[in-house]
This record gives C-alpha cells, sequence and structure tokens, in this order.
C-alpha cells in the first residue's frame, strides 16, 4: 500500500486574502444589482439612476484615492517615467480592495444624498479607515462603517435635502420621532401604512440603496456561508441576540410578534450583520470572540436604536466594537486550553448580561 | 539656582528651535486644549494663541527675574502662582478692554492656567536662563503656538463652513452647503490635528532615513 506522501505546508483550501476578496465583492455586486432593480420597480428610473451614479462615484473614488495614496507614498524605488511608476502603483491599489469597502459603504447610503458627500464619505472611509493604518490587513476600524459614521455625522443635515429623492423615511421617523417604542395606536398606524413587514422586506420601503435588497442579502449570506468566507455564527447570533431582545421589549410595550420581525428586517441591521460584521480584519480571530462580538455589537445597536435619534445603528456599534477587538482577541486567546463548558458558561452569562443590559439602559432611560 | 544657569545660549536657536522642529504643539503635544476646544474659527484661534503667548512672555520675565530668589524645594507652587496671577491679570485686560474677544473665548481664557506650555517654559527655560533669553523663548513659543493654532483654525474654518474671516478680510472658498460641518465639529479637531502631526512626523522619518542613508553610503566608501 502507497501512502501519498507531500513535504509541508499541506494547504487543505485554495483559500486566500484575494480569493476572500474577490467573493465578498461578487456577493456584493449581486447585492447591488437586484437593490437597483428593486429601486427602478417600486420608485422608478430616478431612484435607479441616482443609486447608480452613487454606487459608481463611491468605486471610482476609492479607487482614486488608493492610487493617489500610493503615488504619493514613496517606497524607496525610483521610477524614471510617470507611467512606470503608475504601473507599479496599480497592482498595490487593487490589493487595498478598494471595490469592497465602496460597495459597502455606497449600499448603505440613502438614495438621497448628494453625490459630493459620497466622495467626501468614501475618502475618509479609504484614506482614514484603511490607508492610514498600512492598508488592507491592518485597519482597526471597519473602512466602510468609518464611511457611513462619516456621512452620517458630516452631512447629517444636508443627507435629507427637502427634495422628491428623500424626505423623512419611514425608518427615520420611527426612530427620530418615536424612538422606536411604539406605544401610542399613531405609531401603530404609522406603521401599518408605511412600512408593513412585507413592504420593508422586498424593499419597498426608501432607506438605504442596500436596504431594498434584502432578499439578495440572504441569498449573498447563504453564498458567503457555503463558501466558507463567513463564520456562520457572527450573522445568527447577531440576529438571534435582536430577536430575542426585542421580543421582550415588544412583550413589555404589549406588542405582538411583528415588533422584533420589524427590528430585524428595519434598516441596514441584516446588511451590517452580513457584511461589516464579518469582516474577517476587524472582528475576533476565534469563535468563541466572534459570538461575544456579535452578542455586544447587538447590545450597542439596540441601545442607539432605543436612546438615539440617528437612524442607522449599524456604523456606530460596528466602530464600537472594534475597539474592543484587541481586548477580546486577547482573553479568548487560548482557547485550546480552556473547557468546553467554560467556554458555554461565559457565552450564556455574556448574551444574558447583554440583552439584560440593552433593555435595561432603554426601559430606565426611556 | 544660581550655578544652574546657563550663561551662553544661542539667541537665534532658542527662538527658531520652537516654531517648527520643536513645536509645543504638534511635536511636544502641549497646549492640547485650546487646539482642540477653540481652533473650529480662525479670529478665535488666532485670539487665544495670541493671549496664550502673553502670559508665556509674563511668566517668562517673573520668572527669570525671580529664579534667583525662588527656593528649589517650592519652585512648583510658587511658579504655579505666578501663572495663576498673570491669567487673572490677562483675562482681567481683556474683560475691561477687548469684551468682544472675552465673550467669545468663554472658560477657555482663565483655563489658559492649565495650559502645560506656560508651566513648562517656566519650569524648564526660565527659571535657569538670564532675562533675555527667556524673552526669546517666550517668544518663540508664542510664535509656535500661533502658528498651530492659525494653521488648525483655518483649515477647519475653511473646510467646515467653506469661508474664512481673517480678522475683517472675507472670502468665500466655495458654496455654504457644500461645506463638511465635521470640521468645525470636535472629532474634526481631532482628525486635522492627527493628520497634521502625520505629516510632520513622516517628514521627519523621511530626513533621517536620508541621513542614515547618505551615512551608510559614506561608511561603505570608506571602507
Amino acid at each position: 500500500m502507497r501512502f501519498p506522501y507531500k513535504p509541508s505546508p499541506h494547504i487543505k483550501a485554495n483559500v486566500s486574502t484575494t480569493h476572500v476578496l474577490h467573493t465578498v465583492l461578487l456577493a456584493l455586486l449581486f447585492v447591488a444589482a437586484w437593490s437597483i432593480v428593486i429601486q427602478y420597480i417600486n420608485f422608478g428610473a430616478d431612484y435607479a439612476i441616482r443609486a447608480v451614479f452613487i454606487i459608481l462615484t463611491a468605486c471610482a473614488t476609492a479607487f482614486v484615492t488608493d492610487i493617489a495614496f500610493y503615488l504619493i507614498k514613496t517606497d524607496g524605488v525610483k521610477y524614471t517615467t510617470l507611467g512606470e511608476r503608475l504601473k507599479a502603483t496599480l497592482p498595490k491599489a487593487f490589493k487595498e480592495a478598494p471595490l469592497v469597502t465602496a460597495l459597502i459603504l455606497a449600499l448603505s447610503l440613502p438614495v438621497g444624498i448628494p453625490l459630493y458627500a459620497v466622495i467626501v464619505a468614501t475618502i475618509f472611509a479609504e484614506f482614514i479607515g484603511k490607508l492610514i493604518f498600512g492598508g488592507v490587513g491592518s485597519n482597526l476600524f471597519n473602512p466602510a462603517a468609518v464611511g457611513i459614521v462619516i456621512a452620517g455625522l458630516a452631512f447629517g443635515s444636508t443627507i435629507v435635502p427637502p427634495d422628491a429623492y428623500a424626505g423623512a423615511t419611514p425608518m427615520a421617523t420611527i426612530a427620530s420621532h418615536y424612538n422606536w417604542r411604539i406605544t401610542e395606536a399613531v405609531g401603530v398606524q404609522f406603521i401599518c401604512n408605511h412600512c408593513s413587514l412585507g413592504h420593508i422586506f422586498f424593499g419597498a420601503v426608501r432607506g438605504g440603496i442596500g436596504e431594498a435588497a434584502r432578499p439578495a442579502i440572504l441569498i449573498a449570506l447563504v453564498f458567503l456561508i457555503y463558501k466558507k468566507v463567513i463564520d456562520w455564527v457572527v450573522p445568527v447570533v447577531f440576529v438571534g441576540t435582536v430577536f430575542v431582545a426585542t421580543l421582550i421589549f415588544g412583550s413589555y410595550l404589549c406588542l405582538g410578534l411583528w415588533y422584533p420581525v420589524l427590528h430585524v428586517f428595519s434598516g441596514s441591521l441584516i446588511f451590517g450583520a452580513v457584511f461589516m460584521a464579518t469582516d474577517p480584519v476587524t472582528t475576533p480571530v476565534n469563535r468563541q470572540g466572534r459570538i461575544l462580538f456579535a452578542i455586544f455589537l447587538a447590545m450597542i445597536t439596540l441601545i442607539i436604536r432605543f436612546n438615539a435619534t440617528h437612524t442607522e445603528a449599524m456604523g456606530f456599534s460596528i466602530l464600537i466594537m472594534n475597539m474592543f477587538v484587541p481586548f477580546i482577541d486577547r482573553k479568548t486567546g487560548n482557547i485550546t486550553t480552556s473547557k468546553p463548558w467554560a467556554k458555554a458558561a461565559v457565552l450564556c452569562i455574556a448574551w444574558v448580561c447583554a440583552i439584560g443590559l440593552a433593555l435595561g439602559i432603554s426601559i430606565m432611560l426611556g | 539656582m544660581d550655578n544652574h544657569k546657563q550663561p551662553n545660549v544661542n539667541l537665534k536657536e532658542v527662538f527658531f528651535v520652537n516654531i517648527i522642529r520643536e513645536n509645543p504643539v504638534f511635536v511636544m503635544l502641549l497646549s492640547l486644549c485650546p487646539i482642540l476646544g477653540v481652533s473650529s474659527n480662525f479670529v478665535n484661534a488666532i485670539s487665544i494663541g495670541a493671549m496664550t503667548g502673553l502670559v508665556i512672555l509674563l511668566t517668562n520675565i517673573v520668572v527669570s527675574l525671580l529664579s534667583r530668589i525662588i527656593p528649589n524645594e517650592v519652585r512648583i507652587p510658587v511658579l504655579i502662582t505666578i501663572i495663576a496671577t498673570s491669567v487673572t491679570l490677562m483675562e482681567m485686560l481683556v474683560h475691561a478692554y477687548i469684551p468682544a474677544m472675552h465673550f467669545a473665548l468663554g472658560i477657555f481664557l482663565p483655563l489658559i492656567v492649565v495650559n502645560c506650555v506656560v508651566f513648562g517654559r517656566a519650569e524648564a527655560f526660565a527659571i535657569r536662563n538670564k532675562l533675555i533669553p527667556s524673552i526669546v523663548d517666550a517668544l518663540g513659543v508664542s510664535a509656535g503656538i500661533l502658528l498651530a493654532l492659525g494653521l488648525m483654525g483655518f483649515i477647519r474654518e475653511l473646510l467646515g463652513t467653506g469661508a474664512i474671516d481673517l480678522f475683517g478680510l472675507y472670502f468665500r472658498l466655495f458654496p455654504e452647503h457644500f461645506a463638511i460641518p465635521l470640521f468645525i465639529m470636535p472629532a474634526g479637531a481631532f482628525i486635522v490635528l492627527g493628520m497634521i502631526i502625520g505629516i510632520i512626523f513622516s517628514v521627519k522619518m523621511m530626513k533621517q532615513e536620508k541621513q542614515d542613508g547618505l551615512l551608510k553610503n559614506k561608511s561603505v566608501t570608506k571602507a
């Protein structure tokens, strides 16, 4: 009998950074295409064309930012002509995955945002979120989340211009007017009129570009899990925690089962859970850490949703949790020595604490 | 303290070293309270810079004159008393003669008393140097602070509102609805400050690398 023998390293699967990024890019392009079509069907060609322009602007800006950065940054090699220098720069710029960042960012922005705001937000996301730290792989914060927060903070007043494209979206009204505490019959009526669950799921409610494509996001999730690009526990634990916590909160407000479903499917919660909370660079390394990350991400998202007037909580909560990733990694680093029941106990305690904290703070302040 | 006095200091060096190479804000990271708090507006930034400079000048003069009689053991309380006195004096003068500036700067004017640069210059320079070098040092540090605050205020006001007000000389670079209000918020101060510090340090590192490369080449050719 012969045993086939090869010297190490034994490559189990052909997975590289480029491969991972290309798979995510494919999923993102699918979501983008679906959402553009949905915009066209639901709101007409105006919206679809605007969405296309926003996505293209973000991609082009991210790419140009990368190229400019590597043209300015010297690497000790002297090039005689500009063409030669540009040729050496292009692969580096491609390696930074500008399109992934730009697409995640563009799909989280509302259709009504002016194009220059898209440009500014993308430059901030690429440059401050990624390149300053040393490029993709070294960044501490999710670059797309940086861009989303910058867009929300810097253009908060102008992001919703009083034109036909985006008045206050129904989600913004729920967030700022009701703070997600829909107690009066008026609030329930508002939701029935403007954003029934079917409307929300199939993207008939105005909001971010990518939010319209929830079926596509779920398909992309299955695809990415099948390709083993993302870990399934993060979106599942995150969405599950949000669901359970809002179920409790809904019963506290005497609301039905539709309330947690509304929470899960509204805003960019699912989009963020699939594409931002699973970023391999800015999330913990091992599974226990990832579950902890997802639990506390849900907690912060809910606290922001219930107590702040911001429409989008995902950007802020992702950035806040990114800060704790080195800490989580250090505390969960030694996974081979700790016992399984100890790990499970820690996770259960963390889960109960997170839900309790989120609901306690919200009820106390509300 | 007398034997600690350094008799010969290069006045030109004392003045210019504080402007770029040892800039109190960008290199030594002192005086961050006014830099982050008041620099959202060019005029306010320049005003608080000028006030800080005047306070440094005053304390440096007084401390270097009194350095002979200040006992070394209690020099810190004495310095703090001198600084607090001069800041209070300045604040009263501003309140009396430039009420608009007093209104605009508000709490940041008395907060100069906790500005590290003032205490740092008194403790590190004025107490062990003679009068003239202390005055030159105060002027140099003031110039450094004014440069830093002016730069920050200029960038933040220009990007944050699209227009700049240079003491009555008003011009607009781009319409207001293209402005990025993030830059006049506190977060913008951190971003702009970090960018400037990053640029200064990368230029420094590039220079250092060049020098090291030259030295290496020299040693190679010698060998």
